[in-house]
Protein backbone atom coordinates (compact mmCIF):
# COMPACT_ATOMS: atom_id res chain seq x y z
CA UNK A 1 0.00 0.00 0.00
CA UNK A 2 1.59 3.40 -1.15
CA UNK A 3 1.23 6.59 0.86
CA UNK A 4 0.69 9.39 -1.70
CA UNK A 5 3.28 12.36 -0.70
CA UNK A 6 3.85 15.76 -2.24
CA UNK A 7 4.67 16.12 -6.12
CA UNK A 8 7.72 18.44 -4.16
CA UNK A 9 8.99 15.89 -2.21
CA UNK A 10 9.31 13.65 -5.55
CA UNK A 11 10.65 16.83 -7.65
CA UNK A 12 13.16 17.01 -4.81
CA UNK A 13 14.17 13.29 -5.00
CA UNK A 14 13.98 13.14 -8.71
CA UNK A 15 16.58 15.60 -8.91
CA UNK A 16 19.30 13.79 -6.91
CA UNK A 17 18.92 10.66 -9.33
CA UNK A 18 19.57 10.57 -12.58
CA UNK A 19 17.24 8.76 -15.46
CA UNK A 20 19.69 6.81 -17.41
CA UNK A 21 22.77 5.13 -16.24
CA UNK A 22 25.44 3.04 -18.47
CA UNK A 23 22.31 2.07 -20.01
CA UNK A 24 19.83 1.15 -17.54
CA UNK A 25 16.99 3.11 -17.40
CA UNK A 26 14.99 4.02 -14.67
CA UNK A 27 11.67 3.09 -14.42
CA UNK A 28 8.32 5.74 -14.64
CA UNK A 29 6.91 3.86 -11.82
CA UNK A 30 8.45 5.48 -8.25
CA UNK A 31 7.40 4.04 -4.59
CA UNK A 32 6.82 6.50 -1.95
CA UNK A 33 6.88 5.17 1.69
CA UNK A 34 6.15 7.29 4.98
CA UNK A 35 6.53 6.30 8.25
CA UNK A 36 3.06 4.66 8.38
CA UNK A 37 3.93 2.26 5.49
CA UNK A 38 7.58 0.97 5.64
CA UNK A 39 6.14 -2.29 6.60
CA UNK A 40 4.29 -2.67 3.71
CA UNK A 41 7.42 -2.55 1.70
CA UNK A 42 9.94 -4.37 4.11
CA UNK A 43 7.92 -5.93 6.62
CA UNK A 44 10.46 -6.21 9.86
CA UNK A 45 12.98 -4.42 8.25
CA UNK A 46 11.33 -1.63 9.03
CA UNK A 47 11.70 -1.23 12.34
CA UNK A 48 15.65 -0.92 12.11
CA UNK A 49 14.94 2.74 10.13
CA UNK A 50 11.69 3.44 12.66
CA UNK A 51 14.38 3.24 15.44
CA UNK A 52 16.02 6.31 13.66
CA UNK A 53 13.20 8.33 13.10
CA UNK A 54 13.11 7.92 9.87
CA UNK A 55 10.54 10.21 7.67
CA UNK A 56 10.25 8.47 4.12
CA UNK A 57 11.29 6.20 1.21
CA UNK A 58 11.85 6.69 -2.08
CA UNK A 59 11.94 3.49 -4.03
CA UNK A 60 12.96 3.00 -7.65
CA UNK A 61 14.00 0.40 -10.02
CA UNK A 62 16.05 0.46 -12.65
CA UNK A 63 16.47 -1.98 -15.96
CA UNK A 64 18.95 -2.70 -18.66
CA UNK A 65 17.80 -5.74 -21.19
CA UNK A 66 19.71 -8.67 -20.43
CA UNK A 67 21.40 -7.28 -16.96
CA UNK A 68 20.12 -7.57 -13.40
CA UNK A 69 17.64 -5.31 -12.09
CA UNK A 70 18.84 -2.31 -10.15
CA UNK A 71 16.74 -1.08 -7.01
CA UNK A 72 17.50 2.36 -5.87
CA UNK A 73 16.76 3.08 -2.08
CA UNK A 74 16.14 6.66 -0.33
CA UNK A 75 16.14 7.02 3.04
CA UNK A 76 15.04 10.41 4.39
CA UNK A 77 16.53 10.24 7.74
CA UNK A 78 14.86 13.19 9.15
CA UNK A 79 18.38 14.73 10.04
CA UNK A 80 22.37 13.62 9.19
CA UNK A 81 22.44 12.13 12.76
CA UNK A 82 19.72 9.74 11.78
CA UNK A 83 21.51 8.95 8.37
CA UNK A 84 24.93 8.30 10.11
CA UNK A 85 23.23 6.19 12.89
CA UNK A 86 21.29 4.04 10.20
CA UNK A 87 25.00 3.30 8.69
CA UNK A 88 26.46 2.57 11.42
CA UNK A 89 24.09 0.26 12.23
CA UNK A 90 24.66 -2.04 9.22
CA UNK A 91 28.16 -1.41 8.53
CA UNK A 92 31.21 -4.53 8.89
CA UNK A 93 30.41 -5.39 5.12
CA UNK A 94 33.58 -3.64 3.77
CA UNK A 95 35.90 -1.13 3.91
CA UNK A 96 35.00 2.72 2.81
CA UNK A 97 34.34 2.44 -0.95
CA UNK A 98 34.66 6.38 -1.45
CA UNK A 99 30.84 7.22 -2.39
CA UNK A 100 28.79 9.81 0.30
CA UNK A 101 30.26 10.80 3.67
CA UNK A 102 30.83 6.79 4.28
CA UNK A 103 30.04 4.04 2.05
CA UNK A 104 30.35 0.26 2.18
CA UNK A 105 30.07 -2.10 -1.25
CA UNK A 106 29.98 -6.04 -1.15
CA UNK A 107 27.94 -8.52 -3.46
CA UNK A 108 26.30 -5.94 -5.98
CA UNK A 109 25.00 -4.08 -2.58
CA UNK A 110 26.14 -0.09 -2.32
CA UNK A 111 25.61 1.69 0.67
CA UNK A 112 26.31 4.94 1.93
CA UNK A 113 24.99 8.47 3.80
CA UNK A 114 24.90 12.09 2.92
CA UNK A 115 23.23 15.16 4.63
CA UNK A 116 20.40 13.13 5.74
CA UNK A 117 19.97 10.71 3.46
CA UNK A 118 20.77 6.66 3.65
CA UNK A 119 20.67 5.43 -0.37
CA UNK A 120 20.89 1.60 -0.42
CA UNK A 121 21.69 0.55 -4.61
CA UNK A 122 21.57 -2.97 -5.00
CA UNK A 123 21.75 -4.88 -8.02
CA UNK A 124 19.87 -8.40 -8.31
CA UNK A 125 22.89 -10.12 -9.20
CA UNK A 126 26.48 -8.79 -9.09
CA UNK A 127 27.81 -8.71 -12.85
CA UNK A 128 31.08 -6.41 -13.95
CA UNK A 129 28.56 -4.38 -15.47
CA UNK A 130 25.53 -3.98 -12.95
CA UNK A 131 28.63 -3.15 -10.79
CA UNK A 132 30.10 -0.41 -12.00
CA UNK A 133 25.98 1.12 -12.78
CA UNK A 134 25.53 0.91 -9.11
CA UNK A 135 28.67 2.99 -8.28
CA UNK A 136 27.51 5.31 -11.05
CA UNK A 137 24.60 5.79 -9.39
CA UNK A 138 26.06 5.90 -6.36
CA UNK A 139 28.22 8.87 -7.06
CA UNK A 140 25.57 10.55 -9.21
CA UNK A 141 22.93 10.31 -6.35
CA UNK A 142 25.65 11.31 -3.70
CA UNK A 143 26.92 14.78 -5.69
CA UNK A 144 23.79 15.87 -6.31
CA UNK A 145 23.10 16.02 -2.39
CA UNK A 146 24.42 19.36 -2.16
CA UNK A 147 24.64 19.31 1.51
CA UNK A 148 27.54 17.10 3.72
CA UNK A 149 25.85 16.72 6.70
CA UNK A 150 27.29 16.12 10.05
CA UNK A 151 28.76 12.81 11.81
CA UNK A 152 27.06 13.38 15.83
CA UNK A 153 29.06 14.84 18.06
CA UNK A 154 29.44 11.90 20.18
CA UNK A 155 32.10 10.60 17.57
CA UNK A 156 34.80 13.29 18.50
CA UNK A 157 35.17 12.07 21.98
CA UNK A 158 35.67 8.33 21.41
CA UNK A 159 39.43 7.53 22.30
CA UNK A 160 41.01 7.20 19.39
CA UNK A 161 44.20 4.57 20.24
CA UNK A 162 42.67 0.89 20.06
CA UNK A 163 39.03 1.78 18.48
CA UNK A 164 37.75 -0.80 16.07
CA UNK A 165 36.08 1.94 13.89
CA UNK A 166 33.98 -0.71 12.45
CA UNK A 167 32.06 -1.45 15.62
CA UNK A 168 31.18 2.13 16.13
CA UNK A 169 27.01 1.77 16.57
CA UNK A 170 25.25 5.26 17.19
CA UNK A 171 21.84 4.67 18.37
CA UNK A 172 18.79 7.17 20.46
CA UNK A 173 17.34 3.18 20.19
CA UNK A 174 17.69 1.28 23.84
CA UNK A 175 16.34 -2.05 21.42
CA UNK A 176 19.46 -0.81 18.72
CA UNK A 177 21.47 -0.99 21.67
CA UNK A 178 20.67 -4.15 22.79
CA UNK A 179 21.12 -5.27 19.66
CA UNK A 180 25.03 -4.78 19.05
CA UNK A 181 25.96 -4.95 23.01
CA UNK A 182 23.23 -6.49 25.77
CA UNK A 183 23.15 -4.26 28.75
CA UNK A 184 19.40 -4.80 30.15
CA UNK A 185 16.52 -5.72 28.92
CA UNK A 186 14.62 -2.75 30.32
CA UNK A 187 15.68 0.63 29.49
CA UNK A 188 17.80 1.28 32.40
CA UNK A 189 19.92 4.19 31.02
CA UNK A 190 16.71 5.99 29.79
CA UNK A 191 17.38 6.05 26.08
CA UNK A 192 14.82 8.10 23.83
CA UNK A 193 14.91 10.06 20.98
CA UNK A 194 16.19 12.86 22.88
CA UNK A 195 19.28 11.56 23.65
CA UNK A 196 22.21 9.72 21.96
CA UNK A 197 24.43 7.25 21.66
CA UNK A 198 27.77 5.81 21.03
CA UNK A 199 29.21 2.25 21.43
CA UNK A 200 32.66 0.86 20.32
CA UNK A 201 34.37 -1.87 20.95
CA UNK A 202 38.49 -1.54 21.14
CA UNK A 203 41.32 -3.67 20.52
CA UNK A 204 41.56 -4.88 24.24
CA UNK A 205 37.82 -6.31 24.45
CA UNK A 206 36.87 -3.44 26.16
CA UNK A 207 33.60 -1.62 25.44
CA UNK A 208 33.13 2.41 25.78
CA UNK A 209 29.38 3.54 25.71
CA UNK A 210 28.95 7.63 25.75
CA UNK A 211 25.01 8.56 26.23
CA UNK A 212 24.14 12.11 25.42
CA UNK A 213 21.30 13.73 27.41
CA UNK A 214 18.89 16.75 26.83
CA UNK A 215 19.51 17.67 30.07
CA UNK A 216 22.20 17.24 33.44
CA UNK A 217 19.30 15.67 35.80
CA UNK A 218 18.39 13.53 33.38
CA UNK A 219 21.58 11.75 33.27
CA UNK A 220 21.51 11.86 37.05
CA UNK A 221 18.39 9.62 36.81
CA UNK A 222 20.02 6.87 34.68
CA UNK A 223 23.61 7.32 36.15
CA UNK A 224 21.24 6.49 39.49
CA UNK A 225 19.69 3.64 37.86
CA UNK A 226 22.65 2.00 36.47
CA UNK A 227 24.20 2.33 40.11
CA UNK A 228 21.44 0.47 41.56
CA UNK A 229 20.81 -2.04 38.68
CA UNK A 230 23.48 -3.03 37.05
CA UNK A 231 26.64 -2.52 39.42
CA UNK A 232 24.88 -2.93 42.61
CA UNK A 233 27.57 -1.64 44.41
CA UNK A 234 26.96 -2.19 48.37
CA UNK A 235 29.51 1.09 48.69
CA UNK A 236 29.38 4.65 46.41
CA UNK A 237 32.22 3.24 44.30
CA UNK A 238 31.41 3.41 40.67
CA UNK A 239 33.53 0.83 39.18
CA UNK A 240 33.06 -3.26 39.51
CA UNK A 241 34.27 -6.41 38.65
CA UNK A 242 32.05 -8.27 36.70
CA UNK A 243 31.47 -11.95 36.60
CA UNK A 244 33.69 -12.65 33.26
CA UNK A 245 36.68 -11.08 35.86
CA UNK A 246 36.43 -7.93 33.74
CA UNK A 247 35.42 -4.30 35.02
CA UNK A 248 32.78 -2.34 34.22
CA UNK A 249 33.22 1.63 35.56
CA UNK A 250 30.57 4.55 35.07
CA UNK A 251 30.93 8.05 35.20
CA UNK A 252 28.53 11.10 35.20
CA UNK A 253 29.51 14.51 33.38
CA UNK A 254 27.19 17.14 33.02
CA UNK A 255 24.48 16.00 30.59
CA UNK A 256 27.27 12.59 29.66
CA UNK A 257 27.34 9.67 30.77
CA UNK A 258 30.19 6.99 30.10
CA UNK A 259 30.35 3.27 30.94
CA UNK A 260 33.28 1.25 30.34
CA UNK A 261 32.28 -2.52 29.89
CA UNK A 262 35.29 -5.25 29.90
CA UNK A 263 38.42 -3.45 31.23
CA UNK A 264 40.60 -5.88 31.71
CA UNK A 265 41.14 -3.98 35.31
CA UNK A 266 40.17 -1.52 37.37
CA UNK A 267 43.13 0.58 36.79
CA UNK A 268 42.23 0.21 32.81
CA UNK A 269 38.95 1.41 33.42
CA UNK A 270 39.35 4.15 35.07
CA UNK A 271 42.17 5.25 32.35
CA UNK A 272 39.57 5.40 29.88
CA UNK A 273 37.02 6.72 31.91
CA UNK A 274 39.64 9.78 32.96
CA UNK A 275 40.69 10.12 28.98
CA UNK A 276 36.49 10.81 28.20
CA UNK A 277 36.31 12.90 31.15
CA UNK A 278 39.17 15.27 29.43
CA UNK A 279 37.46 15.25 25.75
CA UNK A 280 34.14 15.89 27.04
CA UNK A 281 33.78 19.40 27.74
CA UNK B 1 14.78 -7.71 34.68
CA UNK B 2 17.80 -9.17 32.80
CA UNK B 3 20.76 -7.26 32.78
CA UNK B 4 24.26 -8.23 30.82
CA UNK B 5 25.68 -9.41 34.31
CA UNK B 6 23.06 -11.99 35.43
CA UNK B 7 23.89 -14.00 32.10
CA UNK B 8 27.31 -13.61 33.44
CA UNK B 9 26.67 -14.95 36.60
CA UNK B 10 24.61 -18.07 34.70
CA UNK B 11 21.43 -17.60 36.94
CA UNK B 12 19.45 -16.88 33.65
CA UNK B 13 17.69 -20.02 31.67
CA UNK B 14 20.93 -21.97 29.75
CA UNK B 15 19.09 -22.37 26.44
CA UNK B 16 18.65 -17.95 26.45
CA UNK B 17 21.63 -17.56 28.04
CA UNK B 18 23.47 -19.57 25.48
CA UNK B 19 21.44 -17.70 22.25
CA UNK B 20 22.70 -14.22 23.78
CA UNK B 21 25.80 -14.94 23.00
CA UNK B 22 27.05 -15.90 26.77
CA UNK B 23 28.88 -19.16 28.06
CA UNK B 24 27.23 -21.72 29.98
CA UNK B 25 27.81 -24.52 31.94
CA UNK B 26 28.05 -28.17 30.19
CA UNK B 27 24.52 -29.50 29.65
CA UNK B 28 23.77 -32.57 31.66
CA UNK B 29 21.75 -35.73 30.36
CA UNK B 30 18.33 -35.43 31.40
CA UNK B 31 15.02 -37.47 29.95
CA UNK B 32 14.04 -36.45 26.57
CA UNK B 33 11.00 -34.65 25.85
CA UNK B 34 10.65 -34.29 22.46
CA UNK B 35 12.21 -35.70 18.98
CA UNK B 36 13.80 -33.71 15.88
CA UNK B 37 15.15 -35.08 13.29
CA UNK B 38 17.84 -34.05 10.79
CA UNK B 39 17.96 -36.03 7.89
CA UNK B 40 20.71 -35.49 4.89
CA UNK B 41 21.50 -36.53 1.59
CA UNK B 42 24.85 -35.49 -0.52
CA UNK B 43 22.59 -35.71 -3.95
CA UNK B 44 19.80 -33.46 -2.61
CA UNK B 45 21.32 -30.18 -4.62
CA UNK B 46 22.68 -30.97 -8.08
CA UNK B 47 24.81 -28.93 -10.67
CA UNK B 48 24.08 -25.04 -10.65
CA UNK B 49 21.66 -25.46 -7.17
CA UNK B 50 19.10 -27.29 -8.81
CA UNK B 51 16.89 -29.03 -5.89
CA UNK B 52 16.77 -32.28 -6.67
CA UNK B 53 13.09 -33.16 -5.96
CA UNK B 54 12.79 -36.79 -6.04
CA UNK B 55 15.74 -36.66 -2.83
CA UNK B 56 13.45 -34.03 -1.07
CA UNK B 57 10.33 -36.69 -1.36
CA UNK B 58 12.73 -39.40 -0.05
CA UNK B 59 14.12 -37.33 2.84
CA UNK B 60 10.76 -35.66 3.95
CA UNK B 61 9.06 -39.89 3.65
CA UNK B 62 12.07 -40.86 5.82
CA UNK B 63 11.94 -38.27 8.54
CA UNK B 64 8.50 -38.56 8.92
CA UNK B 65 8.37 -42.42 8.94
CA UNK B 66 11.45 -41.96 11.79
CA UNK B 67 9.11 -39.23 13.44
CA UNK B 68 6.40 -41.38 13.79
CA UNK B 69 8.02 -44.90 14.60
CA UNK B 70 6.11 -45.97 11.40
CA UNK B 71 7.83 -48.26 8.48
CA UNK B 72 6.06 -47.04 5.24
CA UNK B 73 5.49 -43.62 3.87
CA UNK B 74 1.81 -43.67 3.84
CA UNK B 75 1.35 -45.05 7.64
CA UNK B 76 3.47 -42.28 8.31
CA UNK B 77 1.92 -39.50 6.74
CA UNK B 78 -1.46 -40.38 7.41
CA UNK B 79 -0.51 -40.54 11.09
CA UNK B 80 -0.22 -36.46 10.59
CA UNK B 81 -3.46 -35.69 8.24
CA UNK B 82 -6.66 -37.60 7.54
CA UNK B 83 -8.05 -37.42 4.17
CA UNK B 84 -10.79 -34.87 5.45
CA UNK B 85 -8.25 -32.24 6.53
CA UNK B 86 -8.32 -28.74 5.22
CA UNK B 87 -4.29 -28.07 4.80
CA UNK B 88 -2.39 -25.16 4.70
CA UNK B 89 0.75 -25.20 3.99
CA UNK B 90 2.79 -22.41 4.98
CA UNK B 91 5.47 -21.63 3.24
CA UNK B 92 7.84 -18.49 3.10
CA UNK B 93 9.04 -16.49 -0.19
CA UNK B 94 11.64 -13.97 1.32
CA UNK B 95 13.19 -13.77 -2.18
CA UNK B 96 16.71 -14.58 -1.75
CA UNK B 97 15.94 -17.74 -0.14
CA UNK B 98 12.47 -18.91 -0.30
CA UNK B 99 11.07 -22.36 0.37
CA UNK B 100 12.32 -24.19 -3.14
CA UNK B 101 9.45 -25.03 -5.31
CA UNK B 102 10.64 -28.91 -5.20
CA UNK B 103 9.65 -28.72 -1.52
CA UNK B 104 6.05 -27.70 -2.22
CA UNK B 105 5.56 -29.19 -4.94
CA UNK B 106 6.57 -32.98 -2.94
CA UNK B 107 4.40 -31.54 -0.04
CA UNK B 108 1.25 -30.61 -2.19
CA UNK B 109 1.63 -34.07 -3.93
CA UNK B 110 1.88 -36.14 -0.85
CA UNK B 111 -1.26 -34.16 0.61
CA UNK B 112 -2.92 -35.92 -2.61
CA UNK B 113 -1.50 -39.00 -2.62
CA UNK B 114 -3.25 -39.43 0.99
CA UNK B 115 -6.84 -38.60 -0.28
CA UNK B 116 -6.85 -35.06 0.50
CA UNK B 117 -8.64 -33.04 -2.25
CA UNK B 118 -6.93 -30.23 -3.96
CA UNK B 119 -9.32 -27.68 -2.99
CA UNK B 120 -8.36 -28.09 0.49
CA UNK B 121 -4.61 -27.73 0.07
CA UNK B 122 -3.22 -24.09 0.22
CA UNK B 123 0.37 -23.49 -0.13
CA UNK B 124 0.82 -19.36 1.02
CA UNK B 125 3.17 -16.89 2.55
CA UNK B 126 2.14 -13.65 3.01
CA UNK B 127 -1.41 -13.99 2.47
CA UNK B 128 -2.38 -16.69 4.68
CA UNK B 129 -5.25 -13.97 6.21
CA UNK B 130 -6.91 -13.48 2.75
CA UNK B 131 -6.28 -17.28 2.08
CA UNK B 132 -9.63 -19.49 2.81
CA UNK B 133 -7.85 -22.68 2.61
CA UNK B 134 -5.99 -20.92 5.76
CA UNK B 135 -8.99 -19.23 7.11
CA UNK B 136 -10.54 -22.68 7.61
CA UNK B 137 -7.50 -24.87 8.14
CA UNK B 138 -7.99 -27.77 10.31
CA UNK B 139 -4.19 -28.64 9.83
CA UNK B 140 -0.98 -27.10 9.02
CA UNK B 141 2.43 -27.72 7.48
CA UNK B 142 4.95 -25.43 8.41
CA UNK B 143 8.08 -25.34 6.20
CA UNK B 144 10.93 -22.70 5.31
CA UNK B 145 14.65 -22.78 5.11
CA UNK B 146 16.41 -21.23 8.06
CA UNK B 147 18.31 -18.30 7.94
CA UNK B 148 19.60 -15.56 10.13
CA UNK B 149 17.42 -12.29 10.65
CA UNK B 150 18.57 -8.78 11.12
CA UNK B 151 15.87 -8.37 13.76
CA UNK B 152 14.97 -11.81 15.33
CA UNK B 153 18.38 -12.78 15.27
CA UNK B 154 17.09 -15.91 12.99
CA UNK B 155 13.91 -16.57 10.99
CA UNK B 156 12.99 -20.34 11.83
CA UNK B 157 9.55 -22.04 12.53
CA UNK B 158 8.67 -20.11 15.12
CA UNK B 159 8.96 -16.70 13.16
CA UNK B 160 7.22 -18.14 10.07
CA UNK B 161 3.89 -17.87 11.66
CA UNK B 162 4.29 -13.98 11.88
CA UNK B 163 2.06 -13.59 9.08
CA UNK B 164 -0.72 -15.79 10.66
CA UNK B 165 -1.30 -12.07 12.39
CA UNK B 166 -2.60 -8.64 11.15
CA UNK B 167 0.13 -6.60 13.07
CA UNK B 168 3.38 -7.98 13.05
CA UNK B 169 4.77 -4.67 14.02
CA UNK B 170 3.41 -5.64 17.67
CA UNK B 171 5.48 -8.69 17.60
CA UNK B 172 8.85 -6.82 16.80
CA UNK B 173 9.98 -5.19 20.21
CA UNK B 174 13.11 -6.56 21.77
CA UNK B 175 14.08 -8.22 18.77
CA UNK B 176 10.88 -9.73 18.19
CA UNK B 177 11.15 -11.50 21.81
CA UNK B 178 7.66 -12.69 21.81
CA UNK B 179 7.44 -14.35 18.62
CA UNK B 180 6.03 -17.52 20.47
CA UNK B 181 2.84 -16.04 21.14
CA UNK B 182 1.77 -16.06 17.64
CA UNK B 183 1.29 -19.89 18.16
CA UNK B 184 -1.26 -19.29 20.44
CA UNK B 185 -3.42 -17.71 17.97
CA UNK B 186 -6.48 -18.44 17.19
CA UNK B 187 -5.96 -19.23 13.26
CA UNK B 188 -2.83 -21.63 13.88
CA UNK B 189 -3.67 -22.98 17.75
CA UNK B 190 -2.87 -26.82 17.88
CA UNK B 191 -2.91 -27.32 13.80
CA UNK B 192 0.76 -27.50 13.31
CA UNK B 193 0.98 -31.42 12.44
CA UNK B 194 4.65 -30.98 11.34
CA UNK B 195 7.35 -28.41 11.28
CA UNK B 196 9.81 -28.36 8.36
CA UNK B 197 13.21 -26.16 8.53
CA UNK B 198 14.92 -26.48 5.18
CA UNK B 199 18.86 -26.78 6.22
CA UNK B 200 19.76 -27.23 2.15
CA UNK B 201 21.26 -24.26 2.02
CA UNK B 202 21.12 -21.82 5.44
CA UNK B 203 22.25 -18.36 5.63
CA UNK B 204 24.77 -18.17 8.48
CA UNK B 205 25.36 -14.53 9.06
CA UNK B 206 23.78 -11.16 8.56
CA UNK B 207 24.29 -7.59 8.42
CA UNK B 208 21.68 -5.43 8.66
CA UNK B 209 18.37 -5.56 6.93
CA UNK B 210 19.66 -5.29 3.56
CA UNK B 211 21.63 -8.48 3.89
CA UNK B 212 21.60 -11.36 1.88
CA UNK B 213 25.51 -12.80 0.94
CA UNK B 214 25.86 -16.16 -0.87
CA UNK B 215 28.92 -16.08 0.80
CA UNK B 216 27.29 -16.57 4.24
CA UNK B 217 25.03 -19.17 3.09
CA UNK B 218 26.76 -23.01 2.53
CA UNK B 219 25.30 -25.96 1.30
CA UNK B 220 24.46 -28.38 4.28
CA UNK B 221 22.18 -30.44 2.33
CA UNK B 222 19.93 -30.99 5.16
CA UNK B 223 16.29 -31.03 6.85
CA UNK B 224 15.56 -30.77 10.20
CA UNK B 225 11.91 -32.62 10.77
CA UNK B 226 9.75 -32.16 14.36
CA UNK B 227 6.77 -31.99 16.29
CA UNK B 228 7.99 -28.65 18.08
CA UNK B 229 8.98 -25.71 16.50
CA UNK B 230 11.15 -24.42 19.42
CA UNK B 231 12.83 -27.56 19.57
CA UNK B 232 13.45 -27.83 15.37
CA UNK B 233 14.72 -24.32 15.92
CA UNK B 234 17.19 -24.70 18.93
CA UNK B 235 18.64 -27.79 16.81
CA UNK B 236 18.91 -25.22 13.80
CA UNK B 237 20.34 -22.48 16.04
CA UNK B 238 23.05 -24.50 17.38
CA UNK B 239 23.75 -26.01 13.87
CA UNK B 240 24.42 -22.71 12.74
CA UNK B 241 26.39 -21.76 15.68
CA UNK B 242 28.47 -24.30 14.98
CA UNK B 243 28.95 -23.21 11.10
CA UNK B 244 29.87 -19.76 12.35
CA UNK B 245 32.59 -20.81 14.53
CA UNK B 246 33.97 -22.62 11.63
CA UNK B 247 33.64 -19.78 9.55
CA UNK B 248 34.97 -16.64 11.85
CA UNK B 249 37.47 -18.96 13.78
CA UNK B 250 36.15 -18.07 16.89
CA UNK B 251 32.97 -17.56 18.78
CA UNK B 252 30.51 -14.61 17.36
CA UNK B 253 27.44 -14.73 18.57
CA UNK B 254 24.66 -14.15 16.53
CA UNK B 255 23.29 -10.61 16.14
CA UNK B 256 20.38 -9.84 17.84
CA UNK B 257 20.27 -12.78 19.49
CA UNK B 258 17.74 -14.98 18.63
CA UNK B 259 16.15 -15.01 22.27
CA UNK B 260 12.49 -15.50 20.97
CA UNK B 261 13.30 -18.98 20.68
CA UNK B 262 13.95 -19.70 24.82
CA UNK B 263 11.85 -17.09 25.26
CA UNK B 264 8.79 -19.65 23.25
CA UNK B 265 9.94 -21.94 26.07
CA UNK B 266 10.19 -20.00 29.11
CA UNK B 267 7.92 -17.52 28.44
CA UNK B 268 4.83 -19.24 26.58
CA UNK B 269 5.12 -22.73 26.93
CA UNK B 270 4.79 -24.15 23.19
CA UNK B 271 7.94 -26.17 22.73
CA UNK B 272 11.58 -27.35 24.57
CA UNK B 273 14.30 -24.94 24.40
CA UNK B 274 16.86 -26.88 26.02
CA UNK B 275 19.16 -29.00 23.81
CA UNK B 276 19.63 -31.61 26.51
CA UNK B 277 16.28 -32.69 26.52
CA UNK B 278 15.69 -33.14 22.86
CA UNK B 279 16.05 -36.03 21.06
CA UNK B 280 17.84 -35.63 18.43
CA UNK B 281 18.27 -38.49 15.49
CA UNK B 282 20.21 -38.38 12.67
CA UNK B 283 19.69 -39.96 9.28
CA UNK B 284 22.04 -40.22 6.32
CA UNK B 285 25.45 -38.51 5.53
CA UNK B 286 26.98 -36.87 8.59
CA UNK B 287 30.21 -35.20 7.42
CA UNK B 288 30.25 -31.42 8.64
CA UNK B 289 26.89 -32.06 10.62
CA UNK B 290 27.94 -29.59 13.30
CA UNK B 291 25.38 -30.88 15.97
Amino acid sequence: MLFLLSITLTEDILRLVPEKVLGWQRESKIERYSSEGIYSYMDGAGEVYLAYGFKELTVMRYKKPNEPEILVEIFDMGSSESAFGVFTHIQGRSEDVGVGNDSEYKDGLLCFWRHKFFVCIRAERETISSKSAVFSLGKAISSSIREEGRRPLLLYYLLEDGLKRKTIRYTFSHDILNHHYFISDENILGLSPKTSALIAEYEDGAHILIVRYPKSSLAEKAYKRFMNLYIKATTKKSVIKTENNRWTAISLKGNFLIVVFDAHTEEAAFSKINALRKKIT
Amino acid sequence: MITRRDFLKGVVATSLAKVMGFPVAEEKAVAKKTKVILIRAADVIEKKDRINQRVIKRMLDEAVMTLTGEKEPKHAWRRLIKPEDTVGIKSNVWSPLPTPNEVEIVLRQTLIDLGVSEKRIGIDDRGVLRNPIFLKSTALINVRPLRTHHWSGVGGCIKNYIMFTEWPFLYHPDSCADLGKLWKLPIVKDKTRLNILLMLTPQFHTIGPHHFDPEYTWQYKGILVGFDPVAVDTVGVRILEGKRLLYFGKHVPIKPPPKHIPLADIRHGIGTSKFEEIELVKIGFMEDALV
